[in-house]
């Protein structure tokens, strides 16, 4: 510690009650620190700098200049020390040649003067260019990924490759090519799975992806086999018409049957108003005839007499009791004898009976089994496209006048939707949620308002 | 006694998971769930119990197989996916904020993803993504019609326009087309592609409407696969029939023609006269083309015999179309489905052009006296019409390739009723089209005989003598009866009556008859129009049909007589 240096300053006042650790605030210790640093930076790396050789401290750099990279434009970044001339810079601005005098009057690009002939050459030398540009950069591509191990098929052997399918997929692993950046971009995260079981197994062919087309639907066809399509087709017309007969006849009578919301609210409130009586003609009827029965037990409970039952009336009831209940009982033995009795006719019924419902099973299976089977696979059933047929008058023999019937896109979407890939789905509209508000700008108010 | 299990934690329960869930699971929209599913191949299940698949709830609902959500949860196009919209979002705020360079850095960094995996986990083997290419090709065909649009990127459909028309170039090196029909929808095509049979199905050249209720992003999803899938299989095939891809064409300088290259660059001219198809591909190395020759199957049964031998004419014929059109040339009038016909006459092994100011690729001219048919679609003066030549109409290279025989002409000429257009793909144990002698018009032609109208004449001539037999053993008996009649006396007797049969199946009939006609009262008008319009269409033809047959049974009763005569 430099103590002539200390002595210099001022002393600070020390106040009377410090604490132990403010003997910091008094003494200059930032020089002690920082030698100590040097000192563990040194043990750190080694010992000190000066005392290591130049082959430990240094490398020789072996590679080879990158010519490429000089080439490449730095970004002009404006430093703010930097205040040489700017003269340079602003002389040639417009605005300063005006105010100097030195105007030079600027031809106008005559490309409106320009011939029709020499546009049309120079777009096609641009065109030219362009394309030869992109050439090369095609060409480029493969010629670097050469040095990569090549597929071992003939064509990768020239320059042309294409820029997507330049490989066997199939290949056997070691013949196949490096993926690519992208692909190992896309190498998953997590650990590769096996196949599920439903990609696993075989396939059980259902229905064929394309459909063979009837021999009736040619553009050309022979009458017989138009017949037949037109058969198929008006009976497919039918079956829809007579559903939605039946569907608009039911839909008259349940609208007769319906009453409106007023009509029912009507009636309710006119219950039991004096004025209307509701109640139709039998009721009044019912209600009007006195129960007669009901009378007489009215006077019986009003203290009126009756006989009482003698010794001997019920012993005769007593009597006719048990007869009944004898009878009964044979009745029932003889039930349950005639059951045991018919135990090889139930026993017929029971396996019958197993028989019918194990071929009802597997002709569940079956149909639930059956490759061709169109699934409900969500909320809406599939439905069939309409056959497509040409009316008589409109037919051509002639393949020029031909006009195609029906859609290729529909018959590939209702394919998918056959062969249970596709689920049946309902377009869904576009729903705003909330309402759109209207401006009326002042100035652009319609007349009429 | 062990714990009590739990409801719904095994079974049906735990097998199936509803779409919602999945969705949750995956982290992903159902926009993405959905490409997602159809790229990897996962399709939606009917479960065998929906209640207890359903954990007891009767919702409907679409459910998944668990294992297939499990194995779409390791999906690296998943996190693509989720890159994509994060890229979204950062683009919008650049777009919003007004920020040009950083709008550039990230489009060029746009997150793209590639299915090659797909494909190749889709499909194990390369004989496995032959055997799918039907829907493949049909939906590329499908999409290569298409204009570009909102919803359609240019991309996919120039890719599907490219392989396409390399696939088509591939069935004409391999001489692989089978068969073909030209339908009122589209022309089905059947190749026989390594082996595998493929059939597709191809949109006419003209423009047709979209129809609403198609979800056209879920197809393009389908098509996205498609394509890739297309490209390699595409690459494979060419590999394997030893020729050049991207295709090349062969003898590049010979046919390069100095009039196409003024008005296009180069490359385009290339690629024009590639898309024309009317020039072979380059082959990677030069080889001579072997004889295909069957391979020899010791036979072991009898049964076996007869399959080899089947085996044998199949393919026998089946070369026969790749060199149906050997050494033709063929000119297409304008008017003709260029592309079609090119493809279709290729692939027989003929030679084809047009007129150079119609479009690419022709080869020789209309003035080229050793073409050998011009195709032709509109009617044509007989002044116009060179000698040395047919001048036909294009369904004769249809019914010819499906015949795999070249078919008289004459039926076929400019101007004639053409015969009608029938179709291969059906099964000819069962069906079997009666090929009727086609009547001309007095023009001095005669329609070669088809081989079976000799056969049929006997057979008719027996048929009618037999009748002749019947009649006469009749004759004697109804004789005798007469007699019997006479000689028997009336004789004054009660007898028992005979009960009047009633006939059920004609009372059904009548029943039936009433039944339809009473339906056809209920029928609305709306329909009633198209109802009439289909029974009087039918009512029409077949009125036509009983024509034409007395007109033939005619013409056949006069042949017998002559013969007769002649005899």
């Amino acid at each position: 510690m430099d103590i002539g240096s200390a002595t210099n300053l001022r002393k600070p006042r020390l106040s009377k009650n410090r604490g132990k650790k403010a003997w910091r605030k008094f003494s200059n210790v930032a020089d002690v620190e920082k030698s100590m640093d040097d000192q563990r930076e040194d043990e750190r790396l080694g010992g000190p700098l000066y005392e290591k050789a130049d082959e430990e401290i240094f490398t020789v750099d072996s590679t080879p200049q990158k010519l490429a990279q000089t080439a490449e434009k730095k970004p002009i970044i404006p430093s703010a020390v930097d205040i040489t001339d700017h003269s340079s810079v602003w002389k040639d601005l417009k605005c300063y040649k005006n105010l100097s005098g030195d105007r030079e009057t600027e031809l106008r690009k005559p490309h409106l003067q320009k011939s029709l002939a020499s546009r049309s050459t120079q777009i096609k030398k641009d065109i030219a260019n362009k394309t030869q540009k992109k050439s090369r950069k095609q060409l480029q591509v493969p010629e670097v990924t050469t040095t990569v191990p090549a597929v071992s098929s003939l064509s990768v052997k020239t320059a042309r490759r294409d820029p997507f399918f330049n490989r066997d997929i199939w290949a056997t692993s070691s013949t196949a090519a490096k993926p690519d950046s992208i692909e190992q971009n896309q190498t998953p995260i997590t650990a590769p799975s096996r196949l599920p079981p439903s990609l696993r197994k075989k396939v059980i062919r259902g229905l064929p992806p394309v459909e063979l087309p009837h021999p009736g639907s040619s553009y050309n066809p022979s009458t017989e086999d138009y017949e037949k399509l037109v058969a198929t087709a008006a009976a497919a017309a039918a079956r829809i018409v007579a559903e939605e007969t039946k569907l608009a006849v039911f839909n008259k009578q349940v609208k007769a049957g319906n009453k409106t919301a007023a009509e029912v609210w009507m009636s309710e409130m006119e219950q039991g108003l004096p004025g209307l009586d509701t109640r139709t003609e039998e009721d009044k009827l019912i209600k009007e005839e006195p129960d007669v029965e009901e009378l007489e037990e009215v006077k019986l409970s009003n203290g009126g007499s009756k006989d009482r039952k003698t010794g001997k009336v019920k012993r005769r009831i007593e009597a006719e009791k048990a007869k009944t209940k004898e009878l009964q009982l044979a009745k029932e033995k003889k039930i349950w004898q005639n059951e045991v009795f018919s135990a090889k006719k139930l026993l017929k019924e029971i396996k019958a009976d197993a028989v019918e419902k194990s071929k009802k099973q597997l002709a569940r299976k079956l149909k639930r089994e059956d490759p061709m089977r169109i699934k409900k696979l969500g909320r809406l059933r599939y439905e069939p496209e309409t056959i497509d047929v040409k009316m008589k008058d409109e037919m051509e023999d002639n393949l020029r006048l031909l006009k195609p019937e029906g859609s290729i896109l529909l018959d590939r979407f209702k394919s998918l939707q056959k062969r249970n890939i596709l689920e049946p789905r309902k377009r869904q509209k576009n729903k705003r949620k909330y309402k759109l508000k209207k401006y009326q700008i002042e100035g652009r108010k319609m007349e009429s308002e | 006694m062990g714990k009590m299990k739990k409801q719904h934690s095994s079974g049906i329960a735990t097998q199936y998971i509803s779409r919602s869930q999945a969705v949750k699971k995956l982290q992903i929209s159902l926009k993405d769930f959905r490409r997602l599913c159809i790229l990897k191949g996962i399709y939606p299940n009917e479960p065998k119990n929906k209640k207890k698949a359903n954990k007891g709830s009767t919702a409907v609902r679409t459910f998944y197989y668990a294992k297939d959500i499990q194995f779409l949860a390791h999906e690296p196009i998943i996190q693509k996916f989720r890159d994509f919209k994060v890229f979204m979002k950062k683009l919008k705020r650049a777009d919003v904020y007004n920020d040009p360079a950083s709008t550039a850095r990230l489009k060029r960094n746009k997150p793209v993803y590639k299915l090659d995996h797909v494909v190749k986990e889709r499909y194990p083997t390369f004989a496995d993504a032959v055997r799918d290419l039907d829907d493949c090709l049909s939906m590329c065909y499908l999409f290569a019609t298409f204009s570009k649009s909102k919803s359609t990127p240019e991309r996919i459909l120039r890719l599907c326009r490219r392989l396409t028309v390399e696939f088509m170039h591939y069935v004409i090196a391999a001489k692989a087309l089978r068969k073909v029909f030209v339908s009122i929808k589209g022309i089905y095509y059947q190749a026989d592609v390594q082996g595998q049979t493929v059939t597709w199905i191809v949109p006419h050249s003209l423009p047709s409407h979209q129809p609403a209720d198609v979800d056209f992003k879920v197809m393009l999803t389908f098509t996205e696969f498609y394509v890739t899938m297309l490209g390699f299989v595409n690459f494979n095939l060419y590999t394997q029939m030893n020729l050049l891809y991207p295709p090349k064409l062969a003898g590049e300088d010979e046919v390069n023609r100095a009039d196409d290259r003024d008005f296009v660059s180069t490359e385009e001219n290339l690629r024009e006269r590639v898309f024309a198809l009317n020039q072979s591909l380059a082959t990677a190395m030069s080889s001579v083309e072997e004889e295909v020759q069957m391979d020899e199957f010791p036979a072991a049964t009898e049964t076996d015999a007869s399959a080899v031998e089947k085996a044998r004419q199949e393919f026998e014929q089946n070369k026969k179309i790749g060199t149906l059109f050997e050494g033709k040339k063929f000119f297409l009038n304008r008017e003709v489905p260029r592309e079609m016909m090119v493809f279709l006459i290729r692939a027989c092994g003929g030679e084809c052009s047009w007129d150079r100011t119609t479009a690419f690729g022709a080869t020789f001219d209309e003035e080229d006296k050793s073409i050998a048919y011009q195709l032709v679609d509109r009617p044509m003066e007989k002044k116009q019409q060179v000698i040395n030549r047919y001048y036909l109409q294009p369904q004769w290279v249809f019914d010819s390739i499906n015949a795999r025989r070249l078919l008289p002409v004459e039926p076929y000429f400019v101007g004639q009723k053409l015969p009608p257009h029938l179709s291969p793909f059906v099964d000819n144990s069962q069906y079997q089209p009666i090929t009727a002698p086609v009547i001309l018009p007095a023009t001095g032609f005669r329609a070669p005989d088809i081989g079976q109208d000799k056969d049929e004449e006997v057979s008719e001539s027996e048929d009618e003598e037999g009748n002749d037999a019947d009649s006469k053993a009749q004759q004697p008996s109804r004789k005798k009866l007469r007699k019997a009649v006479a000689q028997e006396k009336p004789e004054m007797a009660v007898r028992r009556g005979i009960a009047k049969v009633e006939d059920k199946k004609k009372a059904a009939e009548q029943e039936a008859a009433e039944e339809r006609r009473l339906a056809i009262l209920t029928i609305p008008k709306k329909r009633k129009r198209l109802f009439d319009q289909i029974m009087y269409s039918k009512k029409a033809q077949q009125k036509e049909a009983r024509k034409l047959n007395s007109k033939r049974k005619a013409i056949e009763s006069e042949v017998v007589e002559t013969k007769k005569a002649k005899v």
